[in-house]
């Protein structure tokens, strides 16, 4: 097996050194008309194109996230003196986004592979794969919150049993909330978008993390404003 | 059945999750440490977890190109100085400043209109800072990118949490060198 696999690593060293041609010139002529990326074609302005094709999408990323923080600006004079849900803050963002990402990649393959039928709610694969979210989720969000728990113990925060259980309820019921919008709105939208002979990835993927980012501060805000 | 879900994706999610929760930490404890500085500032929470996310957006979309570029053969996995890469590293900065500098037109504006408090440097604060995360970030991004290629990896498998994690961490420093600067 061991041979087997030196073999092949070799055999694909071999593949990738062999010197490709850069794209076919005709790419360049016909890529308006065929919607083709001529990112590395022979005449391209490649800052120009990345610009030109990524700024719109960022900027969209940028309103959406700064709508969601208006809320915690809201509550910002009780937010910062919660210590550890401010340590919590960049893991909750990227975490969130990351499990959007996930599900919605998975889903779109499931879904380029055949595998979703008409009652796709009783699929052994999607019901695993919820599962698997939800079960890692739910672990970080425990692990981030015990450690943001320990860091503010020991930056001599005033933690009371009450603050503790309060913390871990927010993290948990965030992320819970949050996971299952974002599944919902990935199977709902995947099969809308693929119905429609769309890649769903394309759209997946944008729409999970502006929903993770918006829907993560705006449902802070309300625990916060609620438990504290 | 439960068996089934512990299996070798439920392991990848969990351990890339971990890398990833790890940096959010970090970041998240300088960012506790510095209260007083950086969230005190008007219309700072409002614009942060954008400039958060505009690291890893940049950074990542930036290995991924990279990496379609190295397994389509266009980018040579020991050529640093090509057209494409020096493209990629132009429009990264100048999609990091476009970006910054809209982040601090969005707190300029929310500070005059809705807390009547005229705050323009808060526009240099966030311009500076995305300059400066850049200047970190990309550079890390490329290098990490050719490493992982070149030991035989995916980079898209392992630079995403990488990127977000690291991205986090250098973006709130970025944040209060710029401060200090100002």
């Amino acid at each position: 097996m061991n041979n087997y696999m030196k073999r092949l690593g070799k055999h694909l060293e071999k593949l990738r050194r062999i010197n490709k041609r850069e794209h076919h010139p005709l790419i360049h002529k016909i890529h308006k008309k065929y919607n083709i990326s001529k990112e590395y074609g022979l005449h391209t302005n490649v800052s120009r194109t990345i610009i030109r094709e990524s700024v719109g999408v960022l900027i969209f990323c940028a309103i959406v996230s700064s709508a969601g923080g208006l809320a915690l600006e809201n509550i910002k004079t009780l937010f910062i003196t919660l210590i550890p849900l401010i340590i919590l803050l960049p893991t909750l963002n990227d975490m969130i986004g990351d499990y959007g990402c996930i599900v919605s990649a998975r889903f779109s393959t499931m879904l380029h592979e055949g595998e979703v039928k008409r009652k796709w709610w009783i699929e052994a694969d999607i019901i695993k794969l919820f599962t698997q979210v939800f079960i890692v989720a739910m672990i970080t969000t425990l692990i981030s919150s015990t450690v943001a728990i320990i860091i503010s113990f020991f930056s001599h925060y005033t933690l009371t049993p009450s603050v503790v259980f309060k913390i871990f309820a927010i993290a948990l019921v965030d992320v819970a909330i949050l996971i299952v919008i974002l599944f919902f709105t990935s199977v709902l939208g995947g099969l809308y978008f693929f119905k429609k002979k769309e890649d769903p990835n394309n759209f997946l993927m944008p729409i999970m993390t502006s929903i993770a980012d918006f829907g993560n501060m705006i449902i802070l805000a309300v625990l916060v404003t609620l438990l504290f | 059945m439960v068996n089934g879900f512990f299996d070798k994706s439920f392991k990848e999610i969990l351990s890339s999750q971990l890398v990833s929760i790890a940096g959010g930490l970090i970041a998240g404890f300088v960012l506790a440490a510095t209260t007083n500085k950086l969230l005190l500032i008007p219309g700072m929470l409002i614009t942060l977890p954008g400039f958060l996310d505009m690291r890893g957006n940049i950074s990542g979309s930036l290995a991924s190109r990279l990496s379609s570029g190295l397994f389509l053969g266009v980018i040579k996995p020991k050529g640093f100085k090509t057209k494409i890469i020096k493209g990629n590293v132009e429009a990264s900065f100048i999609l990091a400043a476009i970006i910054s500098l809209f982040l601090g037109l969005i707190a300029f504006m929310f500070n005059n209109l809705v807390l009547h408090v005229f705050t323009p440097s808060i526009i240099m604060i966030f311009l500076i800072a995305g300059l400066i995360a850049s200047a970190i970030e990309i550079p890390v991004a490329i290098f990490f990118t050719f490493y992982f290629f070149r030991k035989g990896h995916d980079p898209n498998n392992i630079l995403g949490p990488f990127v977000t994690s690291t991205g986090d961490i250098t973006s709130i420093l970025s944040l209060l060198i710029a401060l200090v600067i100002i």
